[in-house]
């Protein structure tokens, strides 16, 4: 495909909001599943407790 | 339409900015190789077996243990503030919940990285009681990066490695997500599987558990520097202070000692003065039937000790798979080549008489331990003689500032000889 024709299909997208706001969407999702994921084993460390004695 | 090519669009972008977050979280420095590290107590510094291969030093001895190494911290006798880095060099491993078969995986990850061929390790009474160990414990101290660097170590033997994935698949079986990760590992590392479909699944565990462990190590070195901006961990009260002083440094008011380290290269302490000062720093807090501290005792035992009276009777003490699990600390201390020292901590014995678990079922325990560790010629210290000592103990089990020393003058015994 020659380069203007991609220049051009590219300024489409970039000028459809509605585009970049599906893809915003799906972006946030996916980032936000991501991060939970790699952080979550920060949140999962219990403490000692005194119930075994 | 416009919303599948906007997912592509986002899965496209996506991909990049994981793999920029990848490339930050892995090399973005943690602080391996400072004292610090090796002796703060945190679970995810013990979760992460590329960080602890990094922190060992020349002569750093590890000793692991659990959740006695988080108690007394502050006090002058905890081991951190006993010694300074030229006296002993070690590194803590160990949490609440940390047993046999963690410390098993972790050693056989780290042993070929270890310089030093001696480890301790503490072993806490509440490991061996019961029927087995419990896999919620096992799981929370679970460490993917351990074990796969025991699966990949060539001194392991396949038996012994066989062993030891049988037994962490028991203890993960109520733990769905990382036995399956476990199932991968052992197909790729021990069976050797030609299957791509589980190879590229155990690449995708290992990468993925590897940015989690790292990540979460960042996060509590940066929550420790905003938290605690002098040491990043707790220190001795105190300024530094002279080294190489065979004196014993002066002690405040408070009781509370008025310098640094205690023992610097070329001191021999006199342990049993320090064990006196230790006492005669908590005399007036034992006024209880336990003769633990008195805070302890206010806000933990009070309330339950009528109705604690024969809570342990008839638990069980000498036929835990805890044993088995030694057994294979044991055997992987064999293959390395690595002597350890086992130290049978000592309990409040007031306490377990109390509550049931009087002396003879104590001892039954010890003794198991000393049969096992007769076996492969391991050397144990026990040191029950303590269990009805007072400042030795804090509670039912956890050292206090005497207790510190008792400890200290082991390890240090041991770290020194030839």
């Amino acid at each position: 495909m020659k380069l203007s024709t991609i220049t051009t299909k590219l300024r489409k997208y970039f000028n459809d909001r509605e585009f970049l706001k599906y893809t915003g969407q799906f972006l946030l999702m996916m980032t936000i599943i991501y991060l939970f994921s790699i952080l979550s084993l920060g949140i999962q460390s219990p403490a000692f407790t005194y119930s075994v004695f | 339409m416009k919303r599948l090519k906007a997912f592509a669009a986002a899965l496209v972008i996506f991909l990049c900015i994981t793999g920029g977050i990848r490339m930050v979280v892995m090399h973005s420095g943690v602080h391996s190789s400072s004292r610090e590290f090796r002796y703060w107590y945190n679970p995810y510094k013990d979760k992460s077996a590329p960080s602890l291969q990094e922190a060992l030093g020349k002569n750093t001895m590890v000793i692991f243990g659990s959740s006695e190494l988080g108690h007394s911290r502050k006090s002058p006798y905890y081991i951190k503030n006993m010694f300074s880095e030229k006296a002993l060099d070690a590194m803590l491993i160990g949490q609440p919940y940390s047993q046999d078969m963690n410390h098993a995986t972790t050693l056989a990850a780290l042993a070929p990285y270890m310089k030093s061929r001696k480890v301790v390790l503490l072993l806490s009474p509440t490991w061996f009681m019961g029927k087995d160990t419990s896999p919620e414990n096992f799981s929370i101290r679970y460490s993917d990066s351990a074990y796969i660097g025991m699966l990949r170590n060539p001194d392991i033997s396949p038996a012994l490695k066989r062993s030891m994935a049988q037994r962490t698949r028991h203890l993960l079986r109520n733990d769905k997500a990382a036995l399956s990760r476990v199932k991968a590992y052992d197909a790729v590392y021990l069976n050797d599987t030609r299957d791509p479909f589980t190879r590229l699944k155990a690449r995708y565990y290992q990468n993925h558990t590897m940015l989690q462990e790292r990540a979460a190590l960042l996060m509590a070195e940066q929550y420790r520097r905003i938290s605690d901006p002098g040491t990043g961990a707790s220190g001795a009260p105190g300024l530094p202070g002279k080294s190489g002083n065979a004196e014993p440094a002066r002690l405040h008011s408070s009781g509370l000692r008025s310098s640094g380290p205690i023992v610097s290269p070329g001191t021999t302490p006199d342990w049993q003065a320090l064990q006196e000062e230790a006492l005669a720093g908590v005399d007036r807090k034992t006024n209880n039937p336990l003769m633990m501290k008195d805070s302890v005792w206010k806000t933990r035992f009070r309330s339950k000790y009528r109705s604690s009276k024969e809570l342990h009777a008839g638990t069980e003490t000498t036929v835990s798979g805890e044993y088995g699990d030694l057994e294979l600390f044991l055997q992987v201390c064999k293959e390395e080549n690595i002597k350890p020292l086992l130290i049978i901590q000592p309990v409040n014995g007031f306490w377990y008489d109390h509550s049931g678990l009087k002396a003879p079922a104590r001892d039954g325990y010890r003794a198991k331990i000393k049969d096992v560790a007769s076996r492969y010629d391991a050397q144990v210290t026990d040191l029950s003689q303590y269990d009805y000592e007072p400042g030795v103990l804090t509670d039912a089990v956890h050292p206090w500032g005497k207790g510190w020393v008792i400890l200290d003058e082991v390890i240090y015994n041991y770290y020194k000889a030839p």
